[in-house]
């Protein structure tokens, strides 16, 4: 098990910046989730730890050895590709087998292991491995090839790249349990990019949300959902509503009304907070305590299956309240705790 | 008719313009070319009489077709397989990062665009024995210049290097963008695993080039089969015969002899050996997978 350093790595292509100088550890054992949306660099750094691209400034280090002029071939990494990437032409066995036999492994020992890693993985019948071919498997059982192909040299650093992605959401929700397990179960240095940001949280023991070129914040999963630094960050890990503020004298004016404010930002803000936070009540209902109030007037309700998402229209905006039960188009007011309203400066990231 | 019958004419409407060009040209010519190999045929008295296998019979016979087949199977056995592996070796060069190499695909490319006949005068005059480009450059080095398209022993070589150098360009391109749909992926895996780049060419980029490579092979061979061209420019199949092919004795007996029904029993004896030659090379190379 090692620990992986990225130290102030930079890369640029043409005029674009990749990645602005990312710091990060990637603790030993544990799997990270590099978390982004698309060109947030969070692929590049990962080819960049793999090797496949070369940085232009900065360290890489697998605990106090500097791999960052190595190629791929020698930093003793394994990668799950999006698109499984396997050899069309080789048998499920041959597959697996291919880097024990560029590293001379004894044809019984090669076999010994293909087996057991492919059984790790739960691959099914092993009967036939020797003689299917990968485009007889389903996506998912690709991908497990895939994953035991990575896992049967016994890398120091698993590394990912959407794994999942290519699969149907079924599958990709069982893989995901099965990931999590193997990654604890052999107990390797994993890290995983994703866009999905459910898919972060529900894998990683420390997310890294990328944005820009840049990491915006590191933390645990809990950390990252439930106390987002910025404005970026709570959007992205799905804070549904979002409305432009002004912070004047302790109050905050939003969507035209004004609500008590003792934050630190001033001027033009950005609040946000989540649907599922938003208690609706009747506009008569007397005030609460610790809650801050808007009122609207509810035009739609669509029924999701777990609850209900209601559209409440605001002088300059919608805003979204989920409950479990539905309402009646018509006024209301919009309650939420304090605490749970984010208010950011205009600057997003 | 009812509508639903109406609708079901559609689909062949649409690909009826394309079947009947592939009647007109295509098809309708291979069977008059099958029907007057069983005729005598003479244009001047327009007469077509019934002979039966007379003409295959003669065929058989005759050594200036012995001749022809032979020099048709070594130019194909000769040129084929160099064609093939200098444009894989060009285009697996071609293929890597750089603007250098970038701008050899076009340099490799170019013979392709030059019309056959106009390349194979400028190769007859640099062939020339006196004042021909590489036997001044043979002179030039202290080298003694050669004879090139007036020698038996050298006419065919010199030929098959016009045809390789003309062709392989072409083919160049195709195994490039054969190449290029390998996902970059596949590669990456193989890297990972410690895979070197003659290992990586020989166990992932060939196996995954093969439907490309099977189409090329299988392209140039009919191709080579059917030469024309440049014997008819460069050589008229001499010294002796020795660069006659079976194409160039079709065209002789039907043009020059105005034996049509002789020259049609060749082509469909050639047919017969193109789809012989292909079907080996398809049983051969058969590709087993998808990606």
């Amino acid at each position: 098990m090692v620990e992986v350093r990225v130290e102030n790595v930079r890369k640029t292509y043409g005029r674009v910046e990749a990645l602005r100088g990312v710091s990060l550890n990637f603790r030993s054992g544990a799997l990270t989730a590099i978390l982004g949306p698309s060109g947030c660099g969070k692929t590049t750094l990962l080819r960049s730890i793999a090797g496949f691209i070369e940085v232009d400034a900065g360290r890489i280090l697998f605990d106090a050895e500097e791999v960052t002029g190595l190629p791929p071939q020698r930093r003793g990494t394994a990668m799950v590709f999006q698109n499984y990437a396997l050899w069309p032409h080789m048998t499920v066995f041959e597959n697996v087998a291919y880097g024990l036999r560029l590293q001379k492994v004894p044809a019984a020992e090669i076999r010994r292991r293909v087996l057991k890693v492919l059984e790790l993985v739960e691959i099914g019948s092993l009967a036939d491995v020797e003689s299917r071919k990968p485009s007889a498997l389903s996506g998912g059982q690709q991908q497990r090839v895939a994953l035991a192909r990575a896992l049967v040299v016994e890398p120091k650093v698993l590394l990912m790249d959407e794994p999942l992605s290519n699969l149907d959401a079924k599958v990709r929700q069982r893989l995901r349990v099965e990931l999590r397990r193997l990654q604890k179960q052999v107990g390797i240095t994993a890290i995983y990019v994703t866009h999905d940001q459910e898919e972060a949280l529900a894998l990683a023991d420390t997310v890294v949300l990328m944005n820009q070129g840049m990491v915006v914040q590191t933390g645990t999963p809990q950390d990252i959902y439930l106390k987002p630094t910025t404005a970026f960050a709570a959007e992205f890990l799905g804070v549904s509503n979002q409305l432009e503020g002004e912070v004047t004298d302790g109050k905050l004016v939003v969507a035209g009304q004004s609500i008590p404010y003792t934050g630190t930002a001033r001027g033009r803000v950005t609040v946000i907070f989540r649907a599922s936070d938003v208690q609706m009540e009747e506009p008569s209902a007397p005030p609460r305590g610790g809650t801050v109030a808007l009122t609207g007037v509810l035009e739609e309700s669509l029924f999701l299956g777990a609850h209900y998402r209601h559209y409440i229209r605001l002088a300059d905006g919608m805003v979204m309240a989920d409950s479990p039960d539905l309402r009646r188009p018509g006024p209301f007011r919009l309650v939420l705790p304090a605490d749970k309203v984010q208010v950011y400066g205009e600057h997003k990231t | 008719m009812t509508r639903r019958r109406a609708w079901s004419v559609v689909p062949y409407l649409f690909i009826a313009p394309a079947m009947v060009g592939f009647g007109l040209f295509k098809l309708y010519p291979i069977m008059e070319g099958l029907r007057l190999s069983f005729y005598e045929v003479r244009p001047i008295a327009r007469t077509q009489d019934f002979i039966g296998l007379a003409n295959f019979a003669e065929l058989v016979r005759d050594p200036v077709i012995l001749k022809a087949t032979v020099n048709t199977l070594l130019f194909n056995l000769a040129v084929t397989p160099v064609q093939v592996v200098l444009a894989l070796g060009l285009a697996v060069l071609v293929n890597r990062k750089g603007r250098v190499l970038q701008a050899f695909r076009s340099f490799f490319f170019m013979p392709a665009v030059i019309s056959l006949v106009v390349a194979s005068i400028i190769w007859k005059l640099m062939y020339a024995p006196d004042s021909g480009l590489i036997n001044g450059l043979l002179i030039a080095v202290g080298l003694p210049a050669q004879t090139f398209l007036t020698s038996q022993s050298q006419a065919m070589a010199s030929l098959m290097g016009m045809v390789v150098w003309k062709g392989v360009g072409y083919w160049m391109v195709i195994l490039l963008a054969g190449l290029k749909e390998i996902p970059e992926s596949i590669q990456e895996a193989a890297i990972v695993d410690g895979a070197g780049p003659g290992r990586r060419f020989f166990s992932v980029t060939l196996p995954l080039l093969s439907p490309t490579l099977v189409f090329v092979v299988v392209a140039d061979t009919v191709i080579n089969f059917l030469l024309f061209v440049p014997v008819y420019v460069m050589t008229q199949g001499g010294p002796s015969e020795a660069t006659t092919l079976l194409m160039f004795e079709v065209y002789r007996n039907a043009f020059v002899y105005t034996r049509f029904g002789y020259a049609a029993a060749i082509s469909t004896a050639l047919l017969l050996v193109i789809a012989v030659a292909v079907s080996i090379q398809m049983r051969f190379l058969r590709v087993e997978f998808e990606y």
